[in-house]
């Protein structure tokens, strides 16, 4: 327990002490929202990596891994391919261009900037600014039941070591804090995850004992698409993978890297970094084999943990996993706050802020969504818990189609986009909730295992296409802008 | 059979990821080519 508690204490100090520093360097909300753009290539693809996999990636992907077998390394393999690699060759040099060129600092703002439609900012800030304080409810959730499984603490005490420190560094050193904490925790995430699979695999006799062992519970945990089915399948890896290229933390990075060349070199360390996405997984099937008794799949990644690392592998372990918690989290809180203040408050409603008050309201935002999203996740109503399962579906239903349309198709229409982004989100909650709903007809099995998140975004496609063709595009002044031709 | 005992389609994901790091490179590459050809 004393290691645990040193390495934690040493670890946590790190970051405080980061965000202490990064303090002096935020002195405009341009600063605190996206670090001025002047984030180099390393520092911007790591904390990439960790703003992307949370502790729900770590905890859920082993318990993936743990219920479905091997078929969950193709998740793995589209967060780097889809979610990654090709996110950052199609959206990164485009949305660092067009967010200069149009001021934007905020997803939000680049719609109203591209499009000049108040409605689609509004909308865009509303939906993702709720669902993203859902989202964070289960990283911190996630967080605060690796403290309590590794380090028999209360779930409570979980919340607020966590929360608290988080909430520190982000309103005080602002966005430079978040990515350079976020780089650190990436190093620490993924050093803890090559070292649990490292262990886990010698424990278990390498890798073809592994499948050997696999194969002998169930075959299907060794196959494609094996025990989870196609359905199940493809839908989860598009919501994780391709439901990045609308996830405003993970966008913002690329406003903020210092020049569009720099994403070249950024492109190639976010794709090795990123290869750590496969473990969860892989580790995940290792604990099927070595601790086949769990009372929930959650259960598998710390329970492989206590079995194949010493004191210190587990310290190091539950730091990665609170390190993956936490740049998430923070990411989001500086994401949600800059959209509340500069979106809602300044634009949406016209409410004029000098920009030392707009600095000041952004920071108390950042703290009063932190503390908001910690008081939920001390004890969350049933509710918020369902709805944490879909918070990706429809964040990225929101703003996938308008965002990549808006950067690629000159005449895309503002309606359209807007039309999109409600059909989506409709859609996604509509089929999300369609198995509780007693009065409609029940999926037949195919359909059943799909993901809100595929219907939703085959909505928004079929209607920002269907609706550009029939409606006007967006001024030309403001295509002029975004693309840099005026 | 594929590596460790796998199937071909599962061990397709290990495929992927390499092809996928030698994608980012080539890009990069290339890009670079690029910018420095506009240059010139």
């Amino acid at each position: 327990m004393i290691i645990y508690v040193i390495v934690l204490v040493v670890y946590l100090g790190l970051l405080s002490a980061i965000g202490i520093v990064m303090s002096g360097r935020s002195r405009s909300v341009g600063d605190f929202a996206i670090g001025g753009r002047s984030v180099g290539p390393w520092v911007t693809a790591l904390s990439f990596v960790a703003a992307y996999y949370s502790s729900v990636v770590i905890i859920g992907g082993g318990a993936f891994g743990w219920k479905f077998g091997l078929a969950t390394l193709w998740v793995g393999a589209g967060n780097v391919l889809i979610g990654t690699t090709l996110a950052w060759i199609v959206l990164g040099r485009r949305i660092r261009r067009f967010t200069e060129n149009l001021d934007a600092m905020t997803l939000p703002g680049f719609f109203f900037g591209r499009y000049g439609s108040a409605e689609a900012r509004i909308f865009s800030a509303a939906a993702t600014g709720l669902f993203l304080i859902i989202y964070n409810v289960s990283v911190l959730k996630g967080m605060a039941n690796t403290f309590e499984v590794l380090m028999d603490l209360p779930y409570w005490s979980g919340v607020v070591i966590s929360g608290v420190v988080i909430l520190f560094y982000t309103a005080v050193g602002g966005y430079l804090a978040v990515v350079y904490t976020s780089f650190v925790q990436a190093l620490v995430m993924i050093a803890a995850l090559v070292l649990l699979t490292f262990m886990s695999l010698k424990k278990v006799g390498g890798m073809t004992a592994l499948v050997d062992r696999l194969n002998t519970i169930d075959p299907g945990l060794v196959n494609t698409p094996g025990v989870w089915g196609w359905a199940g399948l493809i839908s989860f890896t598009l919501i994780v993978s391709l439901g990045t290229w609308g996830m405003p933390q993970l966008l913002v990075r690329f406003y903020s890297i210092k020049n569009d060349k720099m994403l070249r070199l950024g492109t190639v360390i976010v794709t090795i970094g990123a290869s750590v996405a496969l473990l969860p997984y892989l580790t995940g099937a290792v604990a099927r084999v070595l601790v086949p008794e769990l009372s929930s799949a959650d259960q598998a990644i710390p329970a492989l943990t206590k079995l194949v690392l010493n004191d210190w592998g587990g310290a190091l372990f539950l730091a990665g996993v609170v390190a993956a918690g936490m740049s998430t989290f923070a990411g989001v809180l500086i994401i949600i706050s800059s959209s509340m203040v500069n979106d809602v408050w300044i634009h949406g409603l016209g409410r004029t802020l000098t920009p030392a008050a707009e600095l000041k309201a952004t920071r108390l935002m950042s703290l009063a969504v932190g503390v908001v999203s910690l008081l939920i996740a001390l004890k969350p109503p049933a509710l918020v818990l369902v709805l944490t399962a879909f918070s990706w579906a429809v964040i990225a239903s929101t703003n996938l189609w308008p965002l990549l349309f808006g950067l690629y198709w000159k005449r895309t229409s503002p309606k359209a986009a807007l039309w999109s982004m409600l059909t989506g989100v409709s859609a996604a909650l509509l089929w999300q909730a369609w198995p509780r709903i007693g009065w409609l007809p029940e999926l037949p099995g195919a359909l059943a295992g799909v993901h809100g998140f595929v219907v939703g975004t085959a909505v928004g496609l079929v209607v920002i296409v269907i609706g550009t063709f029939a409606g006007r595009p967006a001024p030309r002044d403001n295509v002029d802008r975004a693309w840099g031709s005026r | 059979m594929a590596p460790f005992h796998l199937s071909w389609l599962t061990f397709g994901a290990f495929l992927v990821l390499g092809g996928t790091i030698i994608l980012a490179l080539v890009w990069a590459l290339v890009d670079r080519a690029r910018d420095h050809g506009g240059k010139s």
